[in-house]
């Protein structure tokens, strides 16, 4: 700084002077949470942070005392009002006429703005530093402590066991009760993240077997495939001329990003990560691998992808493996090589780029600890940087239901998520996979079935439940859909005959409905039995051919129910469970935009694409070459695509949905953080209180060439297939039913009501938990935005 | 006087010659588009070779449907991007324009005079992994011709090993029809004394 007279330097000491005073003064006011001694006898319970599967059937001893566990993450709260500040001032973010409009934070001056107390922090970290824990990070936001110590130092400090437990073949290793901490810090410590061992579920379902021929309506439910192994990685027998495999070309075409890349919007300058727990397959396969920032070379799976697909002419495109550490500390963030969650990455940064092709992709990644998800700590660390690395979305593709996570993950990412709002940063989280059934995770398996029976792939026992890992109303929540031109009879309408040079095909966008792989689904059933109706004795679920589709698969979406507390039933929301209270982009248009529910709480998802794993014939290309992995996808990436492994997943519709806003962002020019605000402004001006006849996804030809934001599905649900839980309680073993109909058959349908058929969820006009607001106009949203 | 007149058929002989030289001969030009990078727009590269194109895109195999769109020879093609048809200008005038397609719907290749006049069509079959000829010949010349898929649609058709023949411009021949012209005159001349 120069000046240039005495008076104008005396001036310039005296602002800087008492604007430190000032900002120290408001660090200060804040209210300090630990006053009274710390006293390790005087305890305070952690609620809702052990497993489901933490219980006598599968305990199989405690660990050794002497097991290392290294990054653990412990997560602070501030006070009260100090959050109610917070939203506040988020939502002062994100509203035009305030003057905080876009005001971003550095992750220390979130921390200052809004972390607990210093001295809180300073007390905390003192403490695990007494209880013979090493401290590794002190992250800037102080809310996050990563610390490390063994067993017997974690079982004598949060007065918990960790043992080994065996599930379902699997070792693991998890706490055996809720952990407690001294009451005089039970204001400020909100939780360790994570005790144990069980890893979160990657958002992508390879192509399913039993399908629905495109072209000729034929169901057809043989095995036998073209690619992949006999059993488990499969590529079905689909004929490639059916226009059915979604490559690059056809995303474009059919969410109109088209013309935005002939604009030059194709996200050049634009930075999307994708945070994971795992490197790339075949990036960076010279060198060191994993390496900080090393871009990957010409020949990895991802340049394939774009070669093949003819995204190499965005020469600004680029991909880079990144293991980032943290600002300050030890490195937590150590390099996980590639492992059996690489095919996740691959999908990410493929689908990512093939949206906004000139953007740079970076795969973030960090090894999980021996308890925790590497990826958070990988988010954790780019948040903290200077700039938080320049950064303009984020896609995270992995999930767990609020039950099952426990209070504290979920707390952790919404805590995560929040600052990523603060410092203008987009996060894009995968809705799930498993239907309306988050605590299923594809189902367990059916009872009354054969074990040997290949279709039983399992029902949804826990009633409604949603993954907590996308939840938090400071993430956008991406749900999945299915195209309806094969249920409609419209293949020809929309699809062209041949591919083009790009093994494109589509000819416009095509009529929507939600991915649903279930026998519960009313299209499905309506399709094979004439009846909508898929519960009940005769009903398609309880049909010999029914059994081909019992799963719970689908897109994920439904009302946050478990964010906090505990579950009475593990991964049963209830007990004293809540869900997020209802931000204020979704309450703001109650009554005023069609669907929104009034209930309360945060609804998901958000916004909707293309997710399906070819059930009616659509499903992704990926290239996913890993040998290691072959029987399970992998599969060279050579010959016609349609031999390439075929995925479907919200692990997909994210990516792609976190990337049509780097699409945003380029066109305005500058960060717009959580964009959730100015969507469901958009869309409760589309849709109104009654529905836009215009932008219903079902009238294709209103919905792709008019000037509709948002397509409105309004065809088919995500219901699942249901059965009744055997739920454990001490000796006593009794069988209950959470939001399940089964109308006296032995597999029921997702119900909000036991008793009559509501089913979990329907579509509706406007927004629904089955499609959100739905999918997307990349070009009307980006001019519109 | 003989010598003089010998030296003024020399001379005429020599301008004819020279005339037709200076235009080139009958030259048949081959392009197999096989000299740039793939995502090239294709414009004036081949301008020497006396043709510029409109939306034509350099595509180099494997990095496109090389499999239903296979080159006829080497790795490259040109495809109909950013619009339907491609179109090839004649910077001087030329007959039996043919080449190699490849497209699932069939093409119109259609060959035009100066003027716009249509001076011959081709129409060919849809061709789903191998390629077809197309040729346009006319005894008028050639002045452009455009390459189009049957549905118009862009990125739906490949075009490769492109030949045609560049015939000497009409000042030429007229200026070699003048000396030959010249000479029968001397010779006559000559001949009848």
């Amino acid at each position: 700084m120069v000046c240039r007279s005495k008076s104008a330097c005396l001036v310039l000491t005296l602002s800087a002077l008492v604007f430190s005073v000032a900002v120290t003064a408001k660090a200060e006011a804040k209210r300090q949470l630990v006053t009274g001694r710390i006293d390790a006898k005087v305890l305070t319970t952690l609620r809702g942070n052990t497993r489901p599967e933490a219980n006598l059937q599968n305990d199989r001893g405690p660990v050794s005392a002497d097991l290392q566990l290294d990054h653990l993450m412990l997560l602070l709260q501030r006070p009260p009002e100090l959050e109610a500040q917070l939203t506040k001032f988020i939502d002062d973010l994100y509203n035009p006429s305030s003057p905080n409009f876009h005001k971003w934070l550095s992750a220390a001056q979130f921390g200052q703005q809004f972390g607990p107390a210093q001295s809180d922090v300073e007390t905390v970290t003192r403490w695990l530093e007494s209880e013979g824990f090493t401290v590794n990070v002190v992250y800037s936001n102080n809310m996050f402590i990563d610390f490390s110590g063994t067993a017997r130092q974690v079982e004598a400090t949060f007065h918990t066991e960790i043992h080994n437990y065996e599930v379902k073949g699997e070792a693991h290793i998890a706490n055996s009760r809720d952990p407690q901490i001294p009451a005089a810090l039970g204001q400020v410590v909100r939780g360790i993240v994570s005790l144990n061992d069980f890893k979160a579920k990657t958002m992508h379902e390879l192509v399913h077997q039993a399908h629905v021929d495109a072209k000729t309506g034929e169901l057809r439910t043989e095995y036998t495939h073209t690619g992949g192994s006999a059993t488990g990685g499969v590529t079905p027998n689909y004929d490639n001329a059916n226009g059915e495999e979604l490559v690059p070309y056809d995303l474009e075409k059919i969410y109109n990003i088209a013309p935005l890349l002939t604009a030059g919007i194709s996200g050049q300058g634009m930075k999307i990560v994708v945070v994971e727990d795992t490197n790339l397959y075949n990036c960076n396969s010279t060198g060191a691998a994993g390496a900080a920032g090393t871009p990957c070379s010409a020949t990895s799976d991802w340049a394939v992808f774009r070669n093949t697909f003819g995204l190499g002419r965005y020469t600004a495109g680029s991909l880079t493996q990144s293991n980032p550490a943290p600002q300050t500390g030890a490195n937590n963030c150590t390099n996980p090589g590639d492992n059996s969650d690489d095919v996740e990455a691959a999908i990410d940064v493929e689908w990512s780029t093939a949206a906004a092709p000139s953007a740079s992709i970076v795969n973030a990644s960090c090894s999980d600890p021996r308890t925790g998800f590497g990826g958070l700590t990988a988010i954790q660390n780019i948040l903290t940087h200077p700039n938080a690395d320049n950064v303009d979305v984020i896609s995270m593709s992995y999930g767990e239901s609020e039950e099952d996570s426990g209070a504290t993950f979920n707390a952790s990412f919404n805590t995560t998520f929040q600052q990523a709002a603060a410092a203008g940063i987009a996060v894009f989280v995968s809705a799930g996979d498993e239907d309306a059934a988050s605590s299923d995770g594809g189902g367990a398996d059916c009872t009354g079935f054969p074990a040997s029976d290949n279709g039983d792939f399992g029902c949804a026992v826990h009633g409604i439940t949603i993954s907590g890992w996308m939840s938090s109303p400071y993430d956008v929540s991406v749900g999945g859909l299915d195209f309806a031109d094969t249920y409609l009879g419209e293949n020809s309408t929309y699809w062209l005959p041949a591919n083009n040079v790009y093994y494109g095909s589509a000819k416009s966008y095509i009529p929507e409905q939600p991915w649903n792989d279930s026998c519960a689904s009313t299209l499905l059933s309506n399709y094979t039995t004439g009846t909508p109706a898929a519960y009940g004795p005769s009903g398609l679920c309880n049909t010999a051919y029914g059994e081909n589709f019992l799963l719970a698969v689908g897109g994920s979406g439904g009302p946050s129910a478990c964010a906090t507390g505990s579950p009475t039933v593990s991964g049963v929301a209830g007990g004293t469970c809540a869900g997020y209270a209802k931000p204020s982009y979704q309450s703001a248009y109650i009554g005023s935009m069609a669907g929104l529910q009034n209930d309360n709480v945060r609804d998901t998802p958000d916004v909707a694409l293309m997710a399906a794993n070819g059930l009616w014939g659509h499903y992704y290309a990926v290239c996913y070459s890993n040998p290691a992995n072959n029987g399970n996808g992998g599969e060279p990436c050579t010959g016609q695509p349609v031999n390439w492994p075929g995925y479907g997943g919200t692990s997909v519709s994210s990516p792609i949905f976190a990337a049509i806003q780097a699409l945003v962002i380029q066109h305005k020019g500058a960060l717009q953080g959580l964009p959730l605000a100015r969507y469901y402004q958009l869309a409760a001006a589309e849709y109104g209180p009654t529905g836009s006849a215009a932008c219903n996804s079902t009238n294709a030809t209103g919905a792709g060439s008019s000037s509709c934001i948002f397509h409105d599905v309004t065809l088919g649900d995500n219901d699942a297939n249901c059965q009744s839980a055997s739920v454990r309680s001490g000796k006593t073993t009794t069988t209950e039913t959470f939001n399940c109909y089964l109308d006296g058959a032995n597999v029921g349908v997702l119900s909000t009501s036991n008793s009559a058929y509501q089913p979990a969820y329907l579509t509706t006009t406007g927004w629904d938990f089955a499609s959100g607001i739905g999918s997307v106009n990349a070009y009307n949203l980006v001019m519109s935005y | 006087m003989k010598r003089p007149i010998y030296r003024l058929l020399l001379l005429v002989l020599l301008l004819s010659f020279s005339s037709l030289a200076f235009a080139g001969p009958v030259t048949t030009y081959s392009i197999n588009f096989e000299q740039y990078a793939e995502f090239t727009q294709i414009t004036n590269q081949y301008s020497s070779q006396f043709v510029n194109f409109t939306n034509a895109l350099q595509l180099v195999a494997p990095d496109y449907d090389y499999f239903d769109f296979p080159p006829t020879s080497g790795n490259g093609v040109i495809t109909n991007d950013p619009n339907d048809p491609i179109q090839l200008n004649f910077s001087t005038d030329v007959k039996n324009v043919s080449g190699w397609y490849a497209d699932p719907y069939g093409v119109i290749v259609t060959a035009y005079n100066s003027t716009g006049g249509v001076l011959d069509t081709f129409n060919g079959a849809g061709v789903d992994g191998s390629d077809l000829e197309f040729d346009v010949s006319s005894y008028n010349a050639i002045s452009y011709i455009t390459i189009s898929d049957l549905y118009g649609i862009p990125d739906d058709e490949t075009v490769d090993d492109i030949s045609y023949t560049v015939t000497p411009e009409p000042g030429s021949f007229l200026l070699l029809g003048t000396g030959l012209l010249g000479l029968a005159g001397v010779l006559r001349r000559k001949l009848v004394r």
